[in-house]
């Protein structure tokens, strides 16, 4: 097994820092430690960076409280993180620095957060899980797909959320292709009593009505795609640049797009049919006022 | 009015069967906008209404975070207490510190979120069963020659629930998880003296109350440094002006007021809000076309009717105005269905959004409050009206003798 304790973990504490370098610019002057060597060197994500105004070069202080001590930092390079969906949202500022220099800011000796595991056969992350766990030291070891899991959670309930709210708008869209077929269930009726007078089929009658209401269900999720890509584009527009990300967070997908076509020929299937109902049920006299 | 209302009561219940989907269809989107109202600020008035009974109008947080956010604690926050707590318009500063411990109850070992307090009584969390912590427990000892008593700790219902931990029951608390590492943490035992709300639980975290100088203890701190403060106030109007004093006074924290609170969170649920403003939007627009779409298609079915009207005096002015009470009529009666679907679809959402990780227990994302069912009358009575716009404006045009020379022909 090769262990390695990456420098990413070194971010983990990096909203304390943060807070830190806030009360920095205007509180009281706290205690400054001043470097024994070379400036200890940092990373600064671009966003932190445009927020602090500073640059590749400038110099930073850092504590792990408000009381200090503060501790002088070089920044090194500004860098723009891949972020994940979890992470999007997140308005701290984010600093990276090596492990050594954080564990020395913090003061705590040999700690971190947590340790990577890079296994020369993947296969085997269960078994070495199991092993890790069987230790009973302080920690606690978890595959990466258990990882995942854990804290795609959040995710998850967002999804069935959207998935509950998109049954409400199935419900309000039925209702409306309803309404709109009874009221043009009426004006056909006159039609259709001529239609059924002069001896057309009431098969024939059913299969007009029912066509002329896939026909509505079919045109109106045509339009409703549309709008649907517009929306999604205009979503993806904004909350990119509200997040400063290249997440995309809304898609229209084929199965998606299948889906609604589906939904909306069946409706319009439904309307249909209980239309052509209410007007074949009716004598063909009455229909044409007589 | 009389005969305005008599007239659009009238065409609304001449094809019953049509009013009654429209009004379904109605209270469906009006149910969505209800329900993206209450969930726009849902979250912010369920905590609020939380803060708001437990009584403390400030909060003072290490500078730049929020309680229990991260591990910062306030140096001095102890004596920042006694400091605030000696300001007139204050009842109690109560200073709070927060940390992880692990309780040991047989062989069975969890991990449980620790708040230390000074004692009994501070009103962090209300005791549902048994007794609070002694008033003056902090620093208490057993009396001289006495043998020495376990502590007292107050568990959350959680631990009763899922441990089956009763009042009465001795625990071990320990800084570190594991029997190896225990042997180096201190570990002692506690005898829970009751079982208590601590308000933003999570669904399953385990929650104790201790005495912070029993927490230092196990944590191996010495005292003085606090998580949080909680101030009491006596003069609630003099909340802004005490807000700016501690800060004034010691620029590395944050004096919060409830609304400075929500302000601060706020910041961190702009998803809810947003989503529920584009959602909002849709079920307005959905709602403004199924209103233009039926009032329009029921206009054309008695063009007759309205050029009758014309032609016996009704202005044009009237005529326009019987189609848009239509439309407000429509909104109007579609309320009761909106507001009885609404909460019943906002129910099964804030159970869906509850069940997400790191929700606080006593939290809802859905929230009916005054203004949110306000926002929703005006919102749908707007949408009802404004959709019969564009049918009225047909209506007050019409030429009356070509109208009726139609009908005559047809």
């Amino acid at each position: 097994m090769r262990a390695r304790a990456g420098l990413a973990l070194a971010a983990l504490l990096a909203a304390a820092i943060a807070g830190a370098v806030a009360a920095a610019r205007t509180g009281a002057a706290p205690p400054r430690v001043a470097p024994a060597g070379p400036l200890p060197e940092v990373f600064l994500s671009d966003r932190t960076a445009a927020r602090l105004g500073i640059r590749e070069g400038d110099t930073l202080e850092l504590a792990a409280s408000p009381a200090g001590p503060w501790h002088l930092v070089r920044i090194a390079r500004v860098y723009r993180p891949v972020l994940y969906p979890t992470d999007v949202a997140l308005r701290g500022l984010d600093v990276r620095l090596h492990l050594p220099d954080l564990q020395a800011l913090l003061r705590e000796g040999d700690q971190v957060d947590s340790i990577v595991v890079r296994l020369r056969d993947p296969a085997r992350a269960d078994e070495m899980v199991a092993r890790l766990n069987a230790v009973a030291l302080g920690f606690r070891a978890y595959t990466s797909a258990d990882l995942a899991r854990r804290n795609s959670s959040t995710f998850e309930v967002i999804s069935r959320f959207h998935r509950a709210i998109s049954v409400v708008a199935i419900l309000a869209s039925s209702v409306f292709l309803a309404a709109i077929m009874t009221l043009r269930g009426e004006e056909l009726r006159r039609q259709v009593g001529v239609m059924r007078l002069i001896g057309i089929s009431r098969r024939s009658v059913a299969a007009a009505v029912l066509l002329i209401a896939t026909g509505v269900a079919l045109l109106g999720s045509a339009v409703g795609i549309g709008l649907g890509y517009a929306l999604s584009a205009a979503i993806n527009v904004y909350y990119r640049r509200a997040f400063d990300t290249t997440i995309l967070f809304s898609q229209v997908t084929p199965a998606l797009l299948g889906l609604v076509a589906a939904l909306s020929v069946a409706l319009g299937i439904a309307a249909g049919a209980a239309t052509a109902w209410r007007l074949l049920h009716r004598p063909p006299l009455d229909q044409i006022g007589r | 009015m009389g005969p305005l209302g008599f007239l659009a009561a009238r065409s609304l219940l001449r094809n019953p069967v049509r009013t009654a989907l429209v009004l379904l269809g109605l209270s469906v989107t009006g149910a969505l906008l209800l329900d993206m109202t209450m969930l726009s600020r849902g979250l912010e008035a369920s905590l609020g209404g939380v803060l708001g009974r437990l009584g403390f109008a400030v909060r003072v947080v290490p500078r730049g975070t929020l309680p229990f956010s991260s591990s910062a604690e306030i140096p001095d926050g102890e004596r920042l207490a006694a400091e605030i707590a000696a300001r007139p318009e204050v009842a109690a500063a109560v200073p709070v510190v927060a940390a992880n411990l692990y309780v040991r109850r047989g062989g069975a070992r969890f991990p449980s979120f620790a708040l230390g307090v000074p004692g009994g009584g501070t009103g962090a969390y209300a005791v549902l069963e048994g007794r609070d912590l002694p008033a003056a427990a902090a620093g208490a000892g057993p009396a001289p020659g006495s043998p020495p008593a376990d502590p007292p700790i107050v568990i959350n219902r959680n631990m009763a629930r899922l441990d089956g931990v009763r009042v009465g029951d001795v625990v071990v608390l320990s800084a570190a998880p594991e029997p190896f590492v225990v042997r180096y943490a201190a570990p002692r035992a506690f005898r829970v003296v009751g079982i208590a709300d601590f308000y933003f639980d999570l669904a399953t975290q385990r929650s104790v109350a201790l005495a912070t100088v029993d927490l230092r203890r196990l944590q191996g701190l010495p005292r003085g440094a606090a998580s949080l403060i909680l101030v009491r106030v006596t003069a609630p109007a003099r909340t802004g002006d005490l807000a700016r004093w501690i800060q004034a006074r010691d620029p590395r924290v944050d004096a919060l007021s409830i609304q400075g609170f929500l302000d601060r969170a706020a910041a961190q649920l702009t998803y809810f809000r947003q989503f529920s403003l584009i959602l909002g939007t849709i079920s307005i627009a959905v709602s403004f076309l199924l209103i233009t779409a039926i009032v329009t298609l029921s206009l054309g079915e008695r063009l007759g009717e309205i050029a009758m009207l014309r032609a016996v005096g009704f202005t044009r002015a009237r005529i326009a105005s019987l189609v848009l009470l239509e439309g407000l009529v429509l909104g109007a009666a579609s309320l009761p269905g909106a507001f009885a679907l609404g909460l019943l679809i906002s129910r099964n959402l804030d159970a869906i959004l509850r069940s997400a990780p790191s929700v606080p227990e006593n939290v809802h994302f859905f929230t009916l409050t005054t203004a949110a069912a306000l926002r929703t009358v005006a919102l749908v009575l707007g949408t009802g009206t404004l959709g019969a716009v564009y049918p009225a404006t047909i209506a007050a045009r019409l030429g009356v003798a070509a109208t009726l020379h139609a009908e005559v022909l047809s």
